[in-house]
């Protein structure tokens, strides 16, 4: 028997997660008693283009249907004490029928790398699929909506941010876009665009193919963007990508034979936050989200991650009584569609390190958030790594700066161009620098300059000979953990903590705090079916400062160590208070 | 070990690494019974005990997918195999092509399910079929 009250199923409709508020679910009559309910104050609206075209020539908002009544909408939000945030799909959007695309508009079914149809299981078991959005009828159908959209904005007054919305799916630690399509539309669009781009009888080798395919991928997706942006002027705030938990071929195959657990979902909440990618819910229905899953999702999205990243379009969030995610490495990886043929951070066991050692403190950047993370944080320092192969004159300038500012980066010098090698060697010797040079496991070389640190080495030439076997995740470890211990890194590791999730944010201390630097606040979840304790050992630098939400968990303090003991389904906040 | 009664093998047809081979092979893409995903490290074993002729081929081939196969009838008889191995009664093979054909044509997730597991290229167990309804009480 359940003591907790059941949540109307309407509602799971309505609200599928993370503040979302599906208006065509429910009568416009309903909407004030609907918001006046709703716990958050923002309240993010993701506009159905279908449900206000089903043709693509004619519209409706408010001429026949009062829920399509955007305006109304917002003002009862607004008289309700919220503020509606709408998000505008430019591509496929999982969560509604056809990805989003009018009734008529749905003829040729996207397909992913594997060139397997998008399946998708929404929050009500509604089996969804997606559609091509290389047609050309659709890029234009999607002009003249955003048009319209932009034209009804603008005479109604309404001055609600729109986020335009990229929407993806994890494949393994990898984010899909569900943009990407292997269906014949886009290869008969793909064809045209290659015309215009080789001489006649030119051969593209395999790889320049490939390079042609993501050019022409992210030039499309930008065409959309751009005439979101031009239609929709002041009111467009900006992208974001989203990821929606459970929304992968795996995550879908799992859920059609109903056997998935929460941590299928939770590593990918995990993995999102750690790529700056909005995490979404709103796939699962309440059932597969009761529990530690739902706290997660509150604590660190609904109620921290979300309203930051909207609050903003830079990543620092200026209310300093907000958590951020605590990071003590950003990871440089390139998106670019050849990624994969080049070494990863994964072949090199760096993931299986930071996750046994610091949890979730990282932050893995693309070319499309490098900007993000382009100012110093000035309460988290951060260790810096980049491959050879991701570094072009950006990246190296970028480097650069950050070493001369005091900043610490490592770079890993597999697929380093002869260019940037030759850059690396005058920038030492114009600037005089000392290279102290090392083998350990692999030829390292360490730069100094005042508090800042580079450290060179090569990844592709790891000791075989003395290790005597191909190189595994131990011994990857090991070079690792020797590596980051010559940094000073202030953090308190967890010990026996398999299977609990946790995650570690951080603000700076307030005046009434004025005895610490800074505050950090571990969430502690455990999503499995045993009791399991975890201990840590504080250093001087840390003094537990409150415990909260207490759920199912027994916590013991002692000098210099804290004990936390979670039944299954327990959770537990600790903020500690960190001084140097 | 559990009881399985359906196995559906995904596959597909294609190159994996185009600028270092020219003929594409099969792959299986997923495997699942009737109550989820198969675990793929005991499968993978199987195909690396049984069906791997060259060792160098398999380097590259991602951790989630199992393969290459020649010919369609190695993968015919690699599943055979794995349907024998895991005392399953019968193992069904669809290509992408026929995935994607039956999920354009169903519009519940319930019915999709059903007809993934029964539909496709099937192979029997034979042997489990004769050893019959009893011996699941004289093992």
């Amino acid at each position: 028997m359940s003591l907790t009250t059941p949540v109307p199923r309407d509602q799971d409709s309505v609200f599928p997660g993370e503040n979302w508020f599906f208006y065509w679910k429910t009568s416009a009559s309903l909407w004030k008693s609907k918001l006046q309910e709703f716990p958050g104050t923002k309240i993010i609206v993701p506009l159905n283009w279908s449900f206000h075209s089903e043709t693509g020539d004619q519209f409706d908002f408010d001429d026949h249907r009062p829920e399509t009544n955007l305006k109304k909408l917002v003002e009862i939000a607004r008289e309700v004490g919220k503020t509606v945030v709408f998000f505008l799909s430019l591509g496929p959007a999982p969560f509604l029928s056809n990805g989003g695309l009018p009734h008529f508009l749905a003829r040729s079914l996207a397909l992913n790398s594997e060139e397997m149809a998008y399946g998708v299981i929404d929050a009500d078991g509604h089996l969804l699929k997606i559609y091509s959005f290389f047609d050309p009828r659709v890029f234009e159908a999607f002009d003249k909506f955003v048009k319209k959209l932009g034209q009804y904005f603008a005479s109604n007054k309404i001055n609600s941010d729109i986020w335009g919305i990229r929407s993806g799916y994890f494949k393994e630690e990898k984010y899909q876009s569900y943009f990407e399509d292997h269906s014949k539309t886009f290869e008969s669009a793909f064809i045209r665009y290659l015309q215009t781009k080789k001489k006649e009888d030119e051969k593209l080798t395999p790889i320049e193919e490939k390079q042609f395919e993501f050019e022409f991928l992210k030039t499309i997706q930008g065409l959309y963007e751009s005439n979101a942006r031009d239609s929709l002027k002041d009111n467009f705030e900006g992208v974001l990508d989203v990821a929606f938990l459970g929304g992968g071929t795996q995550n879908f195959l799992k859920r059609l034979a109903e056997n998935i657990s929460t941590s299928d979902f939770s590593y990918e909440l995990y993995v999102s936050l750690a790529k700056d990618i909005v995490p979404s819910s709103v796939l699962l229905s309440h059932r597969l989200k009761k529990g530690v899953l739902n706290r997660e999702l509150n604590d660190l999205v609904a109620n921290s991650y979300l309203p930051a990243r909207l609050a903003n379009s830079a990543y620092e969030h200026e209310d300093i009584t907000t958590f951020l995610p605590l990071s003590f490495f950003k990871v440089y990886e390139r998106i670019d569609g050849l990624s994969s043929l080049f070494q990863s951070w994964n072949d090199l066991g760096l993931w299986t390190f930071l996750n046994a050692n610091f949890g979730w403190s990282y932050k893995i950047i693309s070319s499309d958030t490098l900007k993000m993370h382009d100012t110093k944080t000035p309460y988290q320092e951060h260790i810096h790594l980049f491959h050879g192969h991701d570094i072009d004159r950006v990246v190296f300038n970028f480097i650069l700066k950050t070493f001369m500012n005091g900043g610490r980066i490592i770079v890993n010098r597999s697929g380093l161009s002869e260019e940037f090698d030759k850059r690396f060697e005058t920038f030492f010797l114009e600037n005089n620098l000392t290279v102290e040079k090392v083998t350990f496991e692999t030829k390292v070389q360490n730069v100094s300059l005042g508090e800042g640190r580079l450290v060179l080495f090569d990844g592709e030439a790891f000791n075989q000979e003395s290790l005597k076997k191909q190189p595994d995740d131990a011994d990857y470890s090991h070079f690792w953990k020797s590596l980051v211990d010559t940094f000073t890194i202030v953090h308190a590791p967890i010990n026996n903590a398999e299977g609990i999730d946790y995650y570690w944010r951080t603000r700076p201390s307030s005046t009434n705090e004025l005895r610490f630097e800074e505050v950090r606040r571990l969430s502690l979840y455990n999503p499995t079916s045993y009791r399991k304790k975890i201990r840590m050992n504080l250093s001087k630098n840390f003094v537990v400062y409150k415990v909260l939400d207490e759920i199912n968990v027994i916590v013991q303090t002692y000098p210099n160590e804290i004990e936390i003991e979670l039944s299954p389904d327990g959770s537990v906040i600790v903020d500690f208070g960190v001084f140097s | 070990m559990k009881e399985i009664d359906y196995i559906v093998g995904i596959y597909h047809h294609f190159i994996l690494n185009p600028s270092e081979q020219f003929e594409p092979n099969y792959y299986l893409l997923y495997l699942l019974d009737e109550k989820g995903m198969l675990e793929i490290e005991g499968a993978k074993d199987l195909f690396k005990e049984k069906f791997v002729l060259d060792s160098s081929l398999i380097q590259k081939v991602p951790n989630n997918v199992i393969g290459p196969f020649i010919s369609m009838e190695t993968l015919n008889q690699y599943a055979f195999a794995l349907c024998e191995e895991l005392n399953a009664a019968q193992i069904n093979l669809l290509s992408v092509k026929e995935y994607n054909a039956l999920l354009e044509n169903h519009q519940t997730a319930q019915d999709f399910h059903k007809d993934l597991l029964e539909k496709g290229n099937v192979i029997e167990n034979i042997e489990r079929k004769k050893k019959g309804f009893l011996s699941r009480f004289f093992k």
